[in-house]
């Protein structure tokens, strides 16, 4: 019997367990940081996609807004009832306004209605956004290209023993529309009622005051109905081109104004 | 002599002995931990192919929504994008004819599945599965936000 070799033995065989155990445990320990670590960039391409998403969803909600906007100063006859008094005639049980030099479409008016069309739609768009978040945005108006500045925070953060950390990326984007690649001429609403005018006033006493002011008024990317009513002339004018908007429900059509000489 | 060489030998034996016990235990850890901790080779691999599958899916997603498409309405050609030919899909459900074949090109890359959402009940369900699954999508703004997703489950050779 060799006692001191039998300890020996049984010492090396606990010594081998519990290094072998401590070693489980480390690997263990270092397994679930490195999971950690991974987690972050996960989370990190996660907070990326979502502010791909939104920055996408922005720029598509700005186009969206000219468009609105426009066929909102369209419906209007191109007249901000605030600030102008217009007359108006009636018309299978609608109120036309009947332009004048008191009551006429201006450039400057214009585009102040447009950009506060704009930004109520923005702010709308922004609101019917599906994952919830504030967004700051402001917005600008000049040489025809609404500008919007938008601002949004995403924060991902991990708080356990293995991973602690806080994600936060800053979302600043800058979105422009430029109205004329959109077809959107605002200037258009001011030369449709001097052409209009115009063409009333030399076909007023034409046999056929229709068809003489239908060929008197050439608007690139408009098409004009008239019809004579009884002493004033109903002006129908439509976009060529189609666009996206809210009008008792959504539609991609064109734009329509209507207006009476 | 003899009995200081017979000691030899057995010291010897049972030091091989003891090696051979060590180096199995080492094996049997080595092994027991691979398959433990999982960090073979083929799962990083494996998740290295579901991160590419995923920013594959987001990028052309992202690229499919913003390409320019033509689209004939009352005999009149009409530019939009992606996005808007899937919000007119939503307004007129005649044009899932034009929008079918726009999206069937992505098959010819992956195996995937596109999918699109309008009903403002079920949309949120949908977001919570797609981002639990990291499938990639967008939201195209409309009266009522359309979700867009495309899950790649594959690249095609």
């Amino acid at each position: 019997m060799n006692r001191q070799g039998s300890f020996f033995a049984g010492f090396s065989a606990i010594l081998l367990m519990v290094l072998v155990g401590f070693s489980f445990y480390c690997f263990s320990e270092a397994n679930k940081k490195i999971g950690g670590g991974i987690s972050a960039m996960d989370n990190l391409t996660c907070v990326h996609d979502s502010s791909d998403r939104l920055s996408f969803y922005l720029r598509e909600s700005a186009k969206l807004s000219a468009q609105q906007a426009f066929h909102d100063i369209a419906n209007a006859s191109a007249i901000d009832k605030n600030t102008q008094t217009c007359f108006t005639k009636q018309h299978n049980g609608e109120n036309v306004i009947q332009f004048s030099s008191s009551c006429m479409p201006g450039t400057e008016i214009i585009e102040k209605m447009f950009l506060s069309e704009y930004e109520k739609n923005m702010e709308d768009f922004i609101g019917k956004y599906p994952e919830k978040m504030p967004v700051e945005i402001s917005s600008s108006f000049e040489n025809n290209i609404v500008s919007s500045s938008a601002k949004a925070d995403f924060v991902a953060a991990q708080n356990t023993s293995y991973a602690e950390y806080n994600l936060s990326y800053g979302l600043s984007e800058k979105i422009n529309v430029t109205l004329t690649s959109e077809q959107i001429a605002l200037e258009d609403f001011s030369e449709i009622y001097l052409k209009s005018a115009g063409a009333a006033n030399e076909c007023k006493n034409s046999n056929d005051v229709k068809s003489c002011i239908e060929g008197k008024i050439a608007i690139d990317g408009w098409s004009v109905a008239a019809t004579p009513e009884n002493g004033w002339v109903l002006f129908e004018f439509a976009t060529k081109k189609y666009f996206f908007f809210e009008d008792e429900g959504e539609k991609f059509r064109n734009i329509a104004m209507k207006f009476g000489i | 002599m003899i009995k200081d060489k017979k000691a030899q030998i057995a010291g010897f034996l049972s030091d091989t002995v003891l090696l051979i016990f060590m180096i199995f235990l080492l094996v049997v850890f080595f092994i027991a931990s691979s398959v433990y901790f999982g960090f073979s080779k083929n799962e990083i691999e494996k998740s290295a192919l579901q991160y590419n599958l995923e920013s594959s899916g987001h990028i052309s997603l992202n690229a499919f929504l913003q390409k320019p498409v033509e689209v004939e309405i009352n005999g009149q050609k009409q530019k939009m994008t992606g996005a808007d030919l899937i919000r007119l899909s939503k307004i007129d459900a005649k044009y899932d004819s034009v929008l079918k074949p726009e999206i069937k090109s992505f098959d010819s890359y992956y195996d995937c599945a596109f999918r699109t959402e309008a009903d403002a009940e079920t949309i949120n369900a949908s977001i919570r599965e797609f981002n639990e699954k990291r499938t990639a999508h967008f939201y195209i703004p409309s009266e009522n936000p359309v979700l867009v997703a495309l899950q790649i489950s594959g690249m095609k050779k």
